[in-house]
């Protein structure tokens, strides 16, 4: 499998949403080059018919009661936001205009 | 030594029948622990915070508890719970209420957490007293400790070296006596190693035992939470208190806690005689290349050991071992880079504002977020990515199916596997921040069980050039009971031992560097 180079590093990076120092691209584009490099020993196994597995417990369909339960006090949880307005968060600009 | 420091030399079991006795009380045996944290977590910094307001007040309702049960009778104190008035540390991935709940990120600093986490509210309920949170690799990425923005985390066996990780800080603050036990998380290795590099006991559950509710998610189909002891009855006691279904954790399983503690022996003959045949598995690809020889010396030794006390050795073969390490690393990082997504500088954590919603997430994330902690995040996010999803993570989740292929087919022949915790003993601080590769190394022996989903414990087997070697024993799904057996049967037969008795060195030197805080 091809390596990454330094454009798909930054695509990643963008996808992730992490803004990253021209540095850290340069450190990453290695890094992530040698791990990859790893990855491929699985590449020489025969998996065509094994299936996939997410979890390792059987447990599946879990349901409780739906009863109404308190939840977390709003003031509690809107006191952890870094900007609120009254009991709202407030969110940087999402649609055009001006960033606030 | 004084009398203070004398408590903290006990087992939790010791201090839960001297507190019955009334030879010391709960805010006593809690005052001699804060004067060994005080004194030396400066040089250890096991600890990132500490709350001695709720601790001491915990201890003063476990006296109070105490009391009313010595009026009433013995068997109204033998009714009170194991860890009533017992110390107790959290790793800093536990959410607590109003208190600081970090996850080792600069992302969460000044976080205070809104709620209690499932395990939490047991303990309190149970009457441990939690003096604080400890240090960890941040979001329990790493090996070492080391990968923490509050700073690395000393082993007290050596100030130079790692104490492993990632709950690298209450595997430090349990060996250094700072507590008697402590919980960890363990997603790839994450209790067992660091277990192992200080000398103590520490149990991966059975993925799904533990309720995950409240804890700060690192790759939701691996994580699982677990003690730390200084034997196995202490770590048995502590699962016991946290164990079972929890019904905001849909992955906590509707499974039977039993009795843990109720199967171990206290007499160390009685113990070792659970030996007799038993039938172990000693998987070959475990002694992997670059095991130190001295770490393979004490293992082989415990193995002889165990023969000899009547239980059957059998050398099995886990033929995808080799391929643990590459499916472990794209599916704990491609877990990881989904659950990371919620710290986006919105709700609660760093927020970097400035500009618009893309500009905040991109310089809040940036910023909040350590070097191994990206890493991670881009090879979860690249490994999940169009075009390459078939080729990583479903191809990983595939062999995923052969790994717990090997070990249900190894079951089919032996009780539990014994094997080594981690190829090599403690390693010095740095020594392998530069090569992200020989860090993934270190937990070689031990992600294969997560990846399972089944239990591990690891508990000390001698020394190897002054530094602890750990001795691994890997069960059948919710089998714990069994290691704890094994684990308490391999103390009863070392009890005798030197290295059993030999402190951790570097207890010593924190005492002599800072001779004005000392107790």
């Amino acid at each position: 499998m091809a390596g990454l180079s330094r454009e798909d590093v930054a695509h990643v990076a963008h996808l992730a949403r992490l803004g990253l120092t021209e540095d850290e691209l340069t450190r990453l584009e290695g890094q992530l080059n040698h791990i990859l490099d790893q990855y491929a020993v699985l590449a020489e196994l025969p998996t065509d018919h094994i299936p996939p597995t997410a979890q390792t417990i059987e447990v599946e369909g879990v349901m409780r009661e739906d009863t109404v339960r308190p939840s977390l006090p709003a003031e509690v949880v809107l006191a952890l936001a870094p900007e609120r307005e009254g009991g709202y968060v407030v969110v940087p600009v999402i649609l055009g205009g001006e960033p606030s | 030594m004084s009398d203070a420091r004398a408590l903290t030399r006990m087992h939790a079991w010791e201090m839960a029948a001297a507190l019955r006795r009334g030879e010391f009380s709960a805010a006593e045996l809690l005052d001699a622990h804060f004067a060994l944290i005080h004194a030396q977590n400066g040089a250890l910094n096991a600890w990132v915070s500490l709350d001695e307001e709720r601790a001491t007040s915990a201890a003063a309702a476990a006296d109070l508890l105490f009391a009313v049960a010595r009026e009433v009778g013995s068997a109204a104190l033998d009714g009170l719970p194991p860890l009533l008035g017992i110390p107790v540390a959290l790793k800093d991935l536990v959410v607590t209420n109003g208190r600081p709940s970090t996850a080792g990120s600069r992302i969460l600093e000044g976080f205070m957490g809104p709620y209690d986490a499932h395990i939490a509210e047991r303990l309190d309920a149970a009457g441990a007293v939690v003096p604080g949170k400890t240090n960890m690799d941040e979001f329990a990425m790493g090996s070492s400790t080391e990968h923490s923005a509050w700073g690395p985390t000393g082993n007290p066996w050596d100030l130079g070296r790692v104490p492993g990780g990632s709950s690298g800080g209450t595997a430090a603050a349990v060996a250094a006596y700072h507590v008697p036990v402590g919980i960890g998380t363990d997603t790839g290795g994450s209790i067992r190693q660091p277990a192992a590099l200080t000398g103590i006991v520490g149990i991966k559950p059975t993925y799904g035992r533990v309720s995950r509710y409240g804890i700060i998610a690192f790759a939701s189909s691996l994580d699982q939470i677990g003690p730390f002891g200084r034997d196995t009855r202490d770590a048995a006691t502590l699962l016991q208190a946290i164990a079972g279904l929890d019904e905001r954790d849909s992955t906590s399983a509707p499974i039977p806690v039993p009795d843990y503690l109720g199967s171990l022996p206290v007499g160390d003959d009685q113990a070792a005689a659970a030996l007799k045949g038993v039938k172990l598995g000693l998987p070959r690809q475990y002694f992997v290349k670059g095991m130190e020889p001295g770490v393979e010396a004490r293992v082989r030794e415990a193995v002889s050991a165990l023969e000899s006390a009547g239980a059957t050795i059998v050398d099995i073969d886990l033929p995808h071992t080799e391929y643990g390490l590459a499916t472990y690393y794209i599916i704990a990082p491609a877990e990881a880079s989904a659950n990371l997504a919620r710290h986006d500088g919105i709700r609660y954590g760093l927020s970097d504002r400035g500009g618009d919603v893309l500009a905040n997430y991109l310089a809040t994330r940036g910023r909040g977020f350590g070097a191994e902690v990206k890493r991670r995040i881009m090879l979860g996010t690249y490994a999940l990515s169009a075009g390459y999803y078939d080729a990583y993570y479903l191809k990983a989740q595939k062999v995923r199916t052969l790994i717990k292929g090997d070990f249900d087919a190894a079951f089919e022949q032996v009780d539990a596997l014994v094997a080594p915790t981690s190829p090599t003993v403690a390693f010095p601080f740095g020594a392998r921040l530069s090569d992200p590769v020989s860090m993934y190394l270190s937990d070689a022996c031990t992600l294969p069980v997560n990846v399972a989903g089944l239990p591990g414990i690891s508990v000390p087997c001698g020394l190897s050039d002054g530094l602890p070697v750990g001795l691994q024993f890997i069960g059948q799904a919710w089998d714990e009971s069994r290691l704890f057996q094994l684990g308490r049967a391999y103390e009863g037969l070392t009890a005798e031992a030197p290295w059993r008795d030999i402190e951790p060195p570097g207890l010593a030197t924190m005492d002599s560097a800072r001779p004005d805080q000392a107790t």
